[in-house]
């Protein structure tokens, strides 16, 4: 994995429809393009943190929070370790490039959020 | 997402053509981007749609049909853009070839490296020039 990275915990991942849907994007033309490729980048080409940990390293670290403090130095609060999956996302790019203070990184975690509070309901 | 098998640089510039017979408008470029306009993402496709403005403004009309093939720009379309091209002046449209950099903000950066084509009833825009 890179050194650089941003961590997505979320209780579910949503279909790319509902994805697109919720950022009021019809499912083809540029607008569904870019977002597709968003999508992917979070939640098709990320690892799962979590899946890994149970998969490989539960063995060799008591808690998940230790395999993640120590070995990604990724610390997260309890609420968010309690989440189904903890994704680390690499190689931001295209809209959500970080060098750009306008990349739209916030609007789509917002929008994740919605979805999960809305699921919940 | 982009691979690039030679020289890497750390910006480039991109062509597109765009062809109709009026400039573009905000609602006719966000409809045929397929956003809406309360969209959470709106403001990404207001900046992309005052880029795309604005580098049609600066770029190269093609009035002739015989600019279509002596164009220095030519080798960055497929044979069926050129061939539009050309009807399109044929028509009456306006051709216009301009270019996007991968240096200033966000939305041009984003315009220059994606490889898109946005078609609807009153206008056409090729990009697939953009590929790194």
């Amino acid at each position: 994995m890179n050194d650089r990275f941003l961590v997505l915990p979320v209780r579910r991942i949503p279909p790319l429809g509902e994805f697109l849907h919720a950022l009021k994007i019809k499912p083809t033309g540029l607008a569904a393009q870019l977002f597709t490729g968003v999508y992917n980048q979070l939640f098709v080409w990320s690892d799962d943190l979590r899946a890994q940990y149970d998969q490989y390293y539960c063995v060799e670290y008591p808690t998940l929070a230790a395999y993640l403090e120590l070995t990604r130095e990724v610390y997260l609060d309890p609420a968010e370790l309690e989440k189904t999956h903890i994704l680390a996302v690499e190689s931001l790019g295209g809209v959500l490039e970080e060098a750009y203070d306008d990349n739209v990184w916030d609007t789509v975690v917002a929008c994740i959020r919605n979805l999960e509070d809305g699921h919940e309901d | 997402m982009k691979i690039k098998m030679d020289f890497v640089s750390n910006s480039s510039s991109t062509s597109f053509v765009y062809i109709a017979r009026d400039m573009l408008s905000r609602d006719e470029f966000f409809s045929a981007a397929g956003v809406g306009p309360d969209s959470p993402v709106a403001p990404l496709f207001e900046a992309m749609f005052a880029e795309l403005k604005t580098q049609i403004d600066r770029g190269t009309v093609l009035t002739r049909v015989e600019d279509v093939d002596t164009t220095e720009n030519r080798q960055h379309f497929t044979p069926e853009v050129l061939d539009r091209m050309k009807q399109g002046i044929v028509n009456g449209d306006t051709v216009t070839i301009g270019r996007f950099s991968s240096e200033n903000n966000l939305a041009e950066m984003t315009l220059c490296t994606e490889i898109f084509e946005i078609e609807s009833e009153r206008f056409f825009i090729n990009a697939y020039d953009n590929y790194w």
